[in-house]
């Protein structure tokens, strides 16, 4: 499989970069990392004539605690996330989600923006051309079936993201550039819930930062992911938690998120669930009672709905205990 | 067994290709390009079952770049098979004419100046398909109502094969225990590093030459010359490194097909090489089997009948699978002795992609359910595992009635020292187990159903001035080492070193004819040919060693480490070069050459020898989510005298990876005969932290058939794997696993129904 022709810019500003994108009457792309734009455009899901590169742009890379947050460029490699102290010391969630993205190599060039700007997937969809060619094209194709939920009126594409629901978790937000509205966004308020098109974010946007609020010493977050194997695999359910506790490990506060159960990372309300109690004695049975009874879970990832449903809980809960025992762990030091 | 002291065998020698090939320099088919060569792609079926209406070329042909589009009708529309004694088994037009049968199939092929150019062509092909009904598993194939895959074929049945020996049901009376169980087995794609690949250039001489990615250029020699009407001879086929085969690569395939086809119609080299995704749609499959096991037992643990019958999802052609049905049967039984035995295997024709053979040639999928069943028998009857393998196991001098001769077996040693093994590891924690299985395996068919006249394996050695040593072989080196394992061979044969042969092999016009890299057959047999092709030139060389030393002929004379001398007393003696030199000038200038071959004669059905084993499993499954951890594998493994030391650890630690991955992560779902997951993302291959330690303990043996006492080592180490993890599993958590692979969710429903069931009594 061979990728289509397009023509390639590299700009050095990001002025210069909405300058040559809008230029191109719509059919253009950024491109960071490209671990996730190249193999659909191997598979002809994308077809851009354009091609702008954001790698030369100065100022989107890197990380710096400032004033009570973490900003992290968005152009930062999951590579130097997961080599950074800072987030592996206060926001392990977010290393440990980093970490838990394909393999090794893909580290290197992967980015933080471009991996929670990733689109969503469905094993009818993320196929070759010559694979498509003869079934009907589903909703995310532009088509009017959805061969996943055959009777479905609308996409059950799944965002599969690790990063997002770690950074959801840890109460970030996005800085936009591009954009006519606010130029800070919550994580989770990037999300449209929607599979055909993923994102609130108009399409010529650029995320250029995210600011996370550094928690202090008794709070601390995880990442739990489940998959088939432990590299290269997306989620087929995975869980971001971070967990306050008191001095006595009783816990006073937790924000649960998930990923790949939709279109979208869903942060979960847990509505005064495990608060108040220690974490050596909490009781996990009411977890399942806040998580979402309707989810977007279909028969379109590795292993089947049906099981995937039956592993939130059991994942939220892999995700809370972690962050609890590395809160735990800070308190007694 | 006394071994004699080997200066080369067994000992620490690297790859004699692996500097090429780390270092990039190795030339793949992929890697070759000649001069005006040009791209060629192939148009495939999006339909599991259509017949072919029309299609029209013309507007490919007027793309600019496009130099020529063929369909069925631009070739001689031979039906071609691997089986080619068996007319009805050469059931496969690489390009049909009159229909498709299953998706993937090639339909057309396009040659154009670039691969662009050539892929872009292939939209322009417009093919008028008539869509005929279509049906994808076997139980329904066979059924009367359904589809017709290929015509005169009652009820799709492609082969039916029976094994039987002994009074099988008055075995079974005297049996105080019967358990029968059904068994399901997934297929598995050959996964090559290197996709199916070849460039094709024919001359106006009328000779064609293929690079071929093949695991046997005798093969791809003889099938190529066969569907283009060409003389084998002015076929010649090139293989000089082969990313890979494990049984998927010794039929004749669209890449070798179509390149050649184009290019004797152009007069230019043409190359084709598939896309991953097309080499797993349409490069076939190991066979997926569902199996029905009935076994009868003392109360004592003394088998005495198996009655077992299989239905196989042939896919749309046959291909190796008639051989995969036999050999499935036959080592179901192994390494077992059974009073009474029968097989029935039935392979049907469905429209999905055809299976055939793969590394264990359907014995992984027999150990499976016959290595899983007598687990479970045994905790039935409160009987030991152990124990009852060490009872019914094979033993040396063992005939298995009217099919095999057992001359070396050491599996009473390799059961000690797997028990050995797990006893060492003490009580293990909870939802952790460790399972057994114990196996055998071929050291190369006997078989000649390809109707070779050449024998099954040949070598020539010369030997040049300076005393190094050109080795031609036909042997095929797929990646597995076996020219490094020739050379070892002849090194310790001829008495020099490693690094004074050079190997030369994959190429039909300079090397001898040999059926190549199957069925475990090369160490033995083309070792045999290599030895004796180095004993006669070691023998021609001693001649002139005896006119020159003048030593009385009670003595001989032997040559190690380039030195030739008396063996009673080794320091009288010349330089081996020397003598190359005195040989030469005697000679009148004629180097001295050696000829070997090797054919097995009365050895029976199968095989001249047999491999042993036995494995376990360590294994950790976590009961909330059904996920397997896979800590250990160890294996206690007879394959005669090593020969290839280092080769021999990689093939260890290469089937553990294949076989652990056929066990619990990879699966070929397909819906309406479409594989859902052709790309590496989806196809879960082992990846590196999936992959356990995997030791070996070796059993000293020696097989008189073997050269130096070898046999079987590689392939037979993917059998057992799949039946120890169950069994495992089985130790850890009390459930059966009867379906392939092992997949968490399945984990989950035994655990939930076996829960369901405690809860019910």
């Amino acid at each position: 499989m061979r990728l289509p022709e397009f023509s390639f810019h590299e700009p050095l500003t990001l002025d210069q970069a909405f300058a040559t994108i809008k230029k191109n009457n719509g059919n253009a792309r950024f491109l960071a990392g490209g671990t996730d734009l190249v193999p659909l455009m191997k598979f002809g899901l994308e077809t851009p004539s354009m091609i702008v590169s954001l790698k030369k742009i100065e100022g989107l890379k890197g990380i710096a605690e400032d004033n009570g947050y973490a900003m992290i460029g968005a152009l930062t490699t999951l590579r130097e996330i997961i080599s950074s102290t800072v987030i592996s010391g206060k926001l392990p969630a977010l290393s440990e989600a980093a970490m838990a993205v394909a393999a090794p190599p893909v580290w290197n060039v992967a980015t933080l923006g471009g991996n929670i700007r990733q689109q969503t997937r469905c094993v009818y969809y993320n196929q070759s051309r010559a694979w498509r060619l003869e079934k009907e094209p589903c909703f995310k194709a532009g088509g009017n079936v959805c061969h996943a939920v055959p009777r479905g009126k609308k996409c059950f594409s799944v965002y599969c993201g690790d990063i997002a629901p770690a950074l959801i978790a840890l109460d970030a937000a996005a800085t936009i550039s591009g954009m006519a509205g606010p130029a800070e966004v919550r994580l989770i308020d990037l999300f449209s819930n929607d599979g055909l098109s993923p994102f609130t974010l108009e399409k010529n946007t650029i995320i250029t930062g995210i600011k996370i609020p550094v928690p202090g010493a008794a709070s601390r977050s995880g990442y739990a992911k489940l998959r088939v194997r432990s590299a290269i695999d997306y989620p087929l359910v995975s869980a971001a938690a971070s967990v306050a506790l008191d001095k006595d490990s009783i816990i006073t506060g937790v924000k649960l998120a998930l990923s790949a159960v939709g279109p979208a990372p869903v942060a979960i309300d847990l509505n005064g669930v495990l608060v108040g109690v220690r974490i050596d004695t909490a009781d996990f049975t009411a977890l399942k009672d806040v998580l979402p009874k309707k989810t977007q879970i279909a028969d379109n990832l590795a292993l089947p709905g049906s099981y995937r449903r039956k592993m939130l809980s059991v994942i939220a809960k892999k995700a809370i205990m972690k962050a609890a025992e590395r809160a735990a762990e800070k308190e007694t030091i | 067994m006394s071994h004699a002291k080997y200066n080369v065998i067994n000992t620490h020698v690297h790859n004699i290709d692996g500097v090429a090939k780390v270092t990039g320099r190795a030339t793949y088919t992929f890697d070759v390009k000649l001069p005006g060569m040009l791209y060629g792609k192939i148009l495939r079926s999006p339909h599991a079952h259509a017949k072919i209406k029309n299609i029209d070329t013309s507007a490919a042909m007027a793309l600019p770049g496009v130099k020529i589009v063929v369909t069925g009708k631009d070739t001689l529309g031979v039906k071609q098979g691997i089986w080619r004694r068996y007319e009805e088994l050469c059931d496969e037009q690489v390009l049909p004419l009159e229909k498709v049968r299953y998706i993937g199939e090639p339909v057309a092929a396009v040659a154009a100046i670039t691969e662009e150019i050539a892929e872009a062509a292939l939209d322009l092909i417009e093919v008028d398909y008539e869509v005929l009904p279509a049906v994808y598993e076997p139980l329904e194939a066979i059924k009367k109502e359904a589809p017709t895959i290929h015509e005169g074929v009652e009820r799709n049945v492609n082969v039916t094969r029976h094994i039987e020996w002994g009074d099988v049901d008055e075995a079974f009376e005297e049996a105080d225990y019967i358990r029968e169980d059904w068994f399901k087995c997934s297929g598995q794609a050959h996964m090559c590093m290197e996709t199916r690949a070849a460039v094709s250039s024919f001359t106006p001489d009328g000779k064609l030459t293929c690079w071929a990615s093949t695991q046997s250029a005798y093969y791809t020699q003889g099938l190529l010359a066969g569907v283009l009407g060409l003389r084998e001879g002015d076929v010649r086929v090139l293989a000089p490194y082969v990313g890979g085969g494990f049984g998927g690569k010794f039929e004749l395939d669209a890449a070798m097909f179509t390149s050649a086809v184009m290019s004797m119609k152009l007069f230019k080299p043409v190359k084709v090489c598939f896309t991953r995704e097309e080499d797993f749609i349409a490069s076939k499959r190991r066979t997926p089997m569902f199996y029905y096991v009935r076994t009868g037992i003392k109360k004592d643990g003394t088998f005495c009948a198996r009655e077992s019958r299989m239905f196989s999802n042939g896919g749309a052609y046959t291909g190796m699978g008639a051989t995969a049905l036999y050999l499935s049967g036959f080592f179901h039984s192994f390494p077992y002795k059974w009073r009474g035995y029968r097989y029935d295997g039935y392979r049907v024709y469905t429209n999905t992609l055809p299976s055939t053979s793969m590394r264990g040639f359907g014995a992984p999928q027999a150990m499976f359910c016959s290595e899983q069943q007598i687990d479970w028998i045994c905790a039935d009857l409160g009987l030991d595992p152990f124990e009852v393998r060490r009872k019914n196991g094979h033993t040396e001098g063992y005939e298995v009635p009217g099919q095999a001769f057992i001359q070396s077996c050491g599996l009473e040693q390799c059961i000690n020292e797997i028990e050995k093994w797990v006893k060492s590891k003490g009580k293990l924690p909870a939802n952790r187990g460790i399972g057994i299985s114990s196996c055998g395996f071929m050291s190369g068919g006997i078989f000649n159903w390809f109707d070779s006249p050449y024998s099954f394996s040949s070598a020539v050695v010369t030997i040049n001035v300076d005393g190094t040593v050109e080795l031609h072989v036909g042997c095929q080196d797929i990646g597995q080492g076996s020219n490094t394992t020739m050379a070892i061979i002849a090194a310790e044969t001829l008495g020099v070193k490693v690094e004074d042969i050079r190997v030369h092999s994959g190429d039909t016009a300079h090397c001898p004819a040999d059926l190549g890299a199957w069925g475990s057959r090369q160490t033995l047999m083309a070792g045999n040919a290599v030895k004796m092709a180095c004993e006669d030139a070691k023998k021609q060389l001693l001649e002139f060693a005896y006119a020159e030393m003048g030593i009385n002929i009670v003595y001989d004379l032997d040559i190690k480490d380039r030195w030739a001398h008396i063996v009673a007393r080794p320091e009288r003696g010349l330089p081996y070069v020397d003598l190359v030199k005195k040989a030469l000038r005697a000679k009148d200038g004629q180097r001295i050459m050696g000829r070997g071959y090797y054919t097995p004669h009365r050895k029976g059905m199968i095989s001249p020898a047999y491999s042993y084993m036995m494995q376990a499993v360590d294994a950790e499954i976590d009961p909330e989510t059904g996920k397997i951890k896979i800590h250990e594998v160890m294996t206690a493994h007879d394959c005669g005298q090593p020969i290839n030391q280092l080769g021999l650890i990689g093939q260890l630690e290469g089937a553990a990876s294949m076989a652990l991955g056929y066990a619990y992560l990879e699966d070929m779902p397909m819906e309406d005969g479409k594989l859902m997951n052709p790309n590496l993302v989806d196809y879960k291959v082992i990846k590196a932290p999936e992959m356990p330690e995997a030791g070996i303990i070796e059993i000293d043996t020696f097989e008189p058939e073997g050269p130096y006492g070898a046999k079987e080592a590689g392939e037979g180490l993917t059998n057992p794997t799949a039946a120890a993890l169950g069994n495992a599993i089985y130790n850890a958590m009390g459930i059966q696993m009867k379906e392939l692979p092992i997949t968490p969710e399945r984990v989950l429903k035994a655990l939930r129904e076996k829960k369901e069931q405690e809860a019910q009594k």
